[in-house]
């Protein structure tokens, strides 16, 4: 005799179709957008030290633009403006909400779901560079009280939250990477840090022309300084397409090499033991 | 005859990098429909083998197939089927239980009508309605344990794994997770896989349980079955020395079927007690053994466990609740 036990409950897991790898990424940037905003502590500091950096670095060398042959004609604040906007872009939160996930055990729970390993971290990356976004336009709103006129107008500006965002993706991918592979919250903040003089090994105060031995090798081989170059034509110079395929080419390969580090920690991770 | 299977273990082995062997060599079906108690002290290696059933940790050896699928090569398909409430709660306590659970809806295929009607009604079983907009980082361990299992539940898996549930709940709130367990398998057939560190929980909810000690699984059985085993009846008899229980349970040995000691206690397993209880008295009496006390109980899994190991479940562990 052949028995077979009754069929189980009402499960549907083999008929429902499970979202996609975009709406799995689109879930996870929401949900980490959600928890940033109420955990304002994450990106405030940022948004200050950004602030000040464009305060304090135009009021102490905005007058200096007028003895620069090639900065007599161009407002300071424009000039100065990309670099504060790229600072703001190395502290994105993503590595501290990654490391909250951890601590707190819900990023174990995450992965006892059917959701693709790396939605989940792209999730906090996408928000981070989203919050990055947001912390630009706020600075650019206060370059614009201080007297900045973009020439590129609307679109200008918009190009260049682009690119802040674009960057944000980029070092939001280094910070959750140092977050996968240490667990520790101290060293994710630290990876921030450790890349704040590359932001300074650039034509950060002057253009390239006026730097001179190693600090002018320095800023030539940094693609930073490419990436303030193209923001810079955004506000001051026009569409200098050149410049800004350049921009996106140093700003994609600061964004791509972060990201497959994520990944490679991701999979030191979560390697099942 | 086949059966349906839901869970399948075959020679499954985990050791770790430094050599320790956490679980070794165990195998067990559970059928569908079926509360499985997996049973042991602390560090026996349950929460091991619930890790390599929930697919979180990668087997060093055997086979485990969880509704047919293998974990090691199907994972994906595991996860799909399977709802998972571990012993250590990982909830985001910024968000709140609707958040959490409609979340964990979308991430299983329900749209966003379907997660919210379905998080509304996993709020209202586990009866936490009225928190619903609060972030749980403000909930009780009970409240957040009940919320963990609506986590478990949302997709309405097949089998569903729980991970000592219970361990550092008050009474009320375990009273509360053991109806929710019954419910589910009784109303819904759900398969479940408890481990407890409870005897009494295993004894209560299963209708099966595998005791496991040292990464071993050293019996299996109906809890019913298990103490039938061990006789109808048990006299407890404790004396002053441990000694003394040893010379005690040589002179009973042709008095009654099983006996076994612990320390200071000998344990006689008898079909009649009472009508032993004479002769028990004067055979220690006749070598000049005097008992501090001597009681008569019902077998326990607390005496199949020592039988079975040689120590009570009772001196592994911290005190249980009540």
């Amino acid at each position: 005799m052949t028995t077979v036990t009754a069929p189980l409950m009402n499960s549907n897991e083999k008929t429902r179709d499970l979202p996609n790898y975009v709406e799995q990424i689109w879930l996870m940037t929401r949900r980490s957008l959600l928890t940033l905003l109420r955990k304002p502590e994450t990106f405030m500091p940022s948004v200050f030290t950004a602030i000040f950096f464009l305060l304090i670095f135009n009021a102490a060398l905005g007058g200096t633009a007028a003895f620069l042959p090639e900065l007599m004609s161009v407002d300071y604040i424009a000039f100065i403006l990309p670099l504060s906007i790229i600072s703001a872009s190395l502290d994105s939160p993503a590595g501290q909400a990654t490391i909250r996930d951890i601590e707190s055990g819900y990023f174990d729970k995450l992965l006892l779901t059917p959701i693709s390993r790396s939605a989940l971290v792209l999730g906090h990356i996408v928000a981070g560079a989203i919050v990055v976004g947001g912390i630009a336009a706020l600075v650019t709103l206060v370059g614009f009280f201080l007297g900045l006129r973009p020439v590129t107008g609307i679109a200008g500006v918009v190009m260049l939250l682009g690119f802040a965002a674009f960057i944000g993706l980029g070092f939001g991918g280094l910070t959750v990477g140092v977050a996968l592979r240490t667990g520790s919250a101290g060293a994710t903040q630290g990876a921030a840090f450790a890349f704040f003089p590359f932001v300074f090994l650039t034509t950060a105060f002057f253009p390239l022309d006026y730097l001179q031995g190693w600090l002018r090798l320095a800023a030539q081989i940094n693609p930073v300084t490419y990436i303030l170059d193209a923001l810079r034509s955004l506000l001051i110079s026009g569409f200098d397409w050149p410049a800004l395929a350049i921009g996106i080419v140093a700003s994609a390969v600061l964004s791509i090499v972060p990201f497959i580090f994520a990944l490679t920690s991701l999979r030191a991770r979560t390697v099942r033991q | 005859m086949i059966e349906d299977y839901n869970i399948e273990v075959s020679n499954l082995t985990k050791r770790y990098r430094d050599g320790f062997v956490a679980v070794n060599e165990i195998s067990f079906t559970v059928k569908a429909g079926e509360i499985y108690g997996f049973l042991g002290p602390n560090g026996a290696g349950k929460s091991t083998t619930v890790n390599m059933l929930t697919t979180r940790i990668q087997p060093t050896s055997g086979h485990a197939l969880v509704a047919g699928y293998d974990v090691c090569t199907k994972p994906q398909a595991v996860r799909r089927v399977s709802g998972v409430a571990l012993q250590e709660i990982g909830i985001d306590p910024l968000m709140t239980a609707q958040e959490l659970l409609t979340l964990q809806a979308r991430l299983f295929g329900f749209n966003r009508v379907e997660a919210h009607e379905r998080s509304k009604s996993l709020l209202d079983t586990v009866r936490l309605s009225t928190a619903a907009s609060k972030p749980v980082g403000s909930y009780s361990g009970g409240m957040r344990r009940r919320l963990d299992l609506a986590l478990a539940l949302i997709h309405k898996p097949r089998i569903l794994f729980l991970d000592e549930p219970t361990t550092g709940l008050d009474p009320a709130s375990r009273r509360d997770i053991w109806a929710e367990v019954r419910r589910l398998n009784r109303e819904q057939g759900m398969t479940i896989f408890l481990t407890t560190q409870y005897l009494e929980e295993a004894d209560m909810l299963a209708d099966r349980v595998g005791i496991i000690n040292h990464g071993e699984l050293v019996i299996e059985g109906q809890p019913a079955a298990l103490k039938a085993a061990m006789g109808t009846e048990v006299v407890n008899i404790t004396f002053a020395e441990a000694y003394q229980a040893q010379q005690a349970q040589q002179v009973l040995a042709t008095t009654v079927q099983q006996s076994q000691t612990e320390n200071e206690t000998l344990y006689l397993y008898l079909n009649d007690a009472a009508s032993n209880i004479a002769s028990i008295v004067s055979a220690l009496n006749d070598i000049s053994l005097q008992p501090q006390s001597l009681t008569i109980t019902q077998p326990t899994l607390d005496d199949v466990f020592l039988k079975v190991t040689g120590q009570t479940f009772e001196l592994l562990q911290p005190s249980e609740p009540s």
